[in-house]
C-alpha cells in the first residue's frame, strides 16, 4: 500500500491503516528501541504511541508528509523513546516529594471516578464521545460511522451522552466529598 | 441564554478544539475572571482527557491483538516457493553430481570453497540491494562478513523470483570443523583435523550463511546457558543464540529462501525445529511436524 493510500485511510478514520502500519514497521521500530536499551514490551508501547501520534497528526488538514511514512514513524519513535529514557533517568535521581501527596491522592481518586463513569456509559455513548474528542470526527462523520439519521441526531446524542457522563461524575464526586 | 449552559457549551468547544484563535483568547480571559467557570473548566478538561486516554487505550489494545510474530500472510507462498526452490536445487545437484567423477573426494570441494571466497564479495552488493534491508541491519551484516568463519552453507532459491541464473543457485557446502562455545571461530580452526571429514555427514556446529553465489547475510551462532532456558533460542543483532547443551551434540542449521524471506530450521538429534529470525525474546525451540517441510528439508540434505 502506498503512503498516500494509508494517509487517505487515516483521514477516513479507517483503523485498518493502523493495523497495516503496525505489521509493516514492527520489526524495524522494535529493533531500534531494543538496540537503545529498551525491552520488547517498552518498544511495543512506544511504537504503538507513535502510531497514535500519526493517527492524530495525519487527520489535520495542515498535515504535510515530507518524507516516507516509515521514516516519519521512525523519527517519532526515536523522540518518544528519548523522552522515555529521560523520564526514567529523572525518576532514578529524584526523591519522592511529600508535599504533593494529598493532592495526588485526590487527583487519583477523581481519575478513578471518571474512568469508572466512562466504563459505565453505554457503548454508543462511549463511541460518540471518544470519536468526537479524540478522533476529532465531525457530527456528520459520527452519524455515518454509527448509523444515525443525520448530523443533528448525532449532535443531540452527543449532548445527552456528555450530560449523562458529567452528571454521573459529579454525583459520585460530591458523594465522596460528603463521605470524607 | 442560561449562563451555565453557555459556559458548558464554550468549554466543550474549547476542549474539542473547535474555537478560532480569537475565540480561544476570549474564552481563556473569561475563565480566569470567573472562579466557578474556571473550576468547571478544569473538571471538564479532566473528563475529556480521560475520554481521550480511553480511546487511545482502545486503539493500543487493537494493535496489541495483531500477531506480529507471523512475519507475513505469505507463509503459504513461502512454503510453495520453498518447494519449487528445493526441486530446482535437487535437479541442479543431481546434474552436478552426475557429471562429477564418482571418486572425487570431498576435500577439493572445500578447497574450492576457500579459493572462490573473494568472489563472493562482488556478489554481495546486488543481493544486498535485493534484500532492501534497513541500514542498521546491513551494518551488522558487513561486520559479520569481515570475520573469518566456518560455515554450513545450504540454500535453495527460486530462480524465477531472483534475477540470477540457475547455475548460481547450486548448493555449496562447507564444513564447520571446530566450534568454540560463544567465542568467534579462529582462523587456526581451519587446520583442525575434523575439517577433512566427509561433507555429506552433517555433524557440525557453526554458522549459516548464504551461498557463494549470493550472500544474503551472516548469522553467527552463539551457544550459551541460561537458567530455566534449556533448549531455547532467540535472535539478536543478527545472531542466533542457542541455549542448551548444543556443544555436546551436533546440530545443523538449514535455510530455505523464497520471495517471502528466509526460513531457518535447526536439526538436532533427528528432529527439525523452526527458527524465526524475528524472534527477539528467548523462547523454547518448537519441533516442526509439518510433513511437507520435513520432506523438503530431508531432500535438501540429500
Amino acid at each position: 500500500m502506498k503512503d498516500s493510500e494509508i494517509l487517505e485511510k487515516i483521514k477516513k478514520r479507517d483503523e485498518s491503516a493502523l493495523d497495516y502500519l503496525y505489521k509493516k514497521n514492527y520489526k524495524m521500530m522494535v529493533k531500534m528501541i531494543i538496540r537503545n536499551n529498551g525491552s520488547e514490551e517498552e518498544a511495543k508501547d512506544i511504537f504503538q504511541d507513535a502510531l497514535i501520534v500519526v493517527w492524530q497528526k495525519a487527520y489535520s488538514p495542515d498535515f504535510v508528509l515530507s518524507s516516507k511514512l516509515s521514516t516519519y514513524i521512525y523519527s517519532i519513535c526515536q523522540n518518544l523513546w528519548r523522552k522515555e529514557l529521560e523520564r526514567k533517568s529523572r525518576l532514578t535521581g529524584e526523591q519522592p516529594v511529600e508535599k504533593g501527596e494529598s493532592y495526588d491522592l485526590d487527583k487519583q481518586e477523581r481519575a478513578n471516578i471518571i474512568n469508572k463513569c466512562i466504563e459505565d456509559l453505554g457503548e454508543t455513548c462511549r463511541k460518540i464521545l471518544t470519536y468526537y474528542y479524540f478522533d476529532n470526527l465531525s457530527m456528520n462523520d459520527i452519524a455515518e460511522k454509527l448509523g444515525f439519521a443525520n448530523a443533528d441526531t448525532a449532535k443531540t446524542k452527543k449532548y445527552k451522552c456528555k450530560k449523562e457522563l458529567d452528571n454521573k461524575i459529579k454525583s459520585l464526586y460530591t458523594a465522596k466529598d460528603f463521605l470524607d | 441564554m442560561d449562563n451555565n449552559f453557555y459556559s458548558q457549551d464554550k468549554i466543550d468547544d474549547f476542549l474539542a478544539g473547535k474555537l478560532s484563535e480569537t475565540e480561544k483568547l476570549k474564552f481563556e480571559e473569561y475563565i480566569t475572571k470567573d472562579p466557578l467557570v474556571n473550576n468547571e473548566f478544569k473538571l471538564q478538561e479532566e473528563i475529556v482527557n480521560h475520554l481521550k486516554e480511553h480511546r487511545k487505550a482502545e486503539l493500543k489494545a487493537r494493535l496489541d491483538n495483531i500477531n506480529v510474530s507471523a512475519t507475513s500472510s505469505y507463509a503459504g507462498l513461502k512454503i510453495a516457493a520453498g518447494i519449487v526452490g528445493t526441486l530446482l536445487l535437487s535437479t541442479a545437484l543431481y546434474f552436478s553430481l552426475y557429471n562429477k567423477p564418482a571418486e572425487q573426494p570431498a576435500l577439493p570441494l572445500q578447497s574450492m570453497e576457500y579459493q572462490t571466497a573473494p568472489e563472493s564479495a562482488d556478489l554481495k552488493a546486488p543481493e544486498t540491494e535485493a534484500l532492501a534491508a534497513p541500514a542498521e541491519e546491513l551494518s551488522t551484516v558487513t561486520h559479520a562478513e569481515s570475520e573469518p568463519k566456518f560455515e554450513i552453507k545450504r540454500e535453495s532459491r527460486v530462480a524465477r523470483l531472483k534475477k540470477r541464473s540457475e547455475k548460481q543457485t547450486a548448493e555449496t557446502l562447507a564444513l564447520s570443523p571446530a566450534f568454540t562455545e560463544v567465542a568467534e571461530p579462529k582462523i587456526s580452526d581451519f587446520e583442525s583435523e575434523d575439517f577433512h571429514i566427509d561433507p555429506t555427514v552433517h555433524q557440525h556446529k557453526g554458522e549459516i550463511q548464504g551461498s557463494n553465489a549470493a550472500k544474503l547475510d551472516n548469522i553467527s551462532v552463539k551457544i550459551g546457558q541460561k537458567k530455566n532456558k534449556d533448549f531455547h533460542y532467540q535472535f539478536f543483532s543478527n545472531k542466533l543464540f542457542l541455549y542448551g547443551k548444543f556443544n555436546e551434540k551436533p546440530y545443523e542449521i538449514l535455510e530455505l529462501n523464497s520471495k517471502g524471506g528466509r526460513e531457518l530450521y535447526l536439526k538436532y538429534e533427528g528432529s527439525y525445529y523452526a527458527l524465526k529470525s524475528n524472534q527477539i525474546d528467548i523462547v523454547p525451540l518448537k519441533e516442526i511436524h509439518d510433513k511437507e517441510i520435513i520432506r523438503e528439508l530431508e531432500s535438501l540434505k540429500k
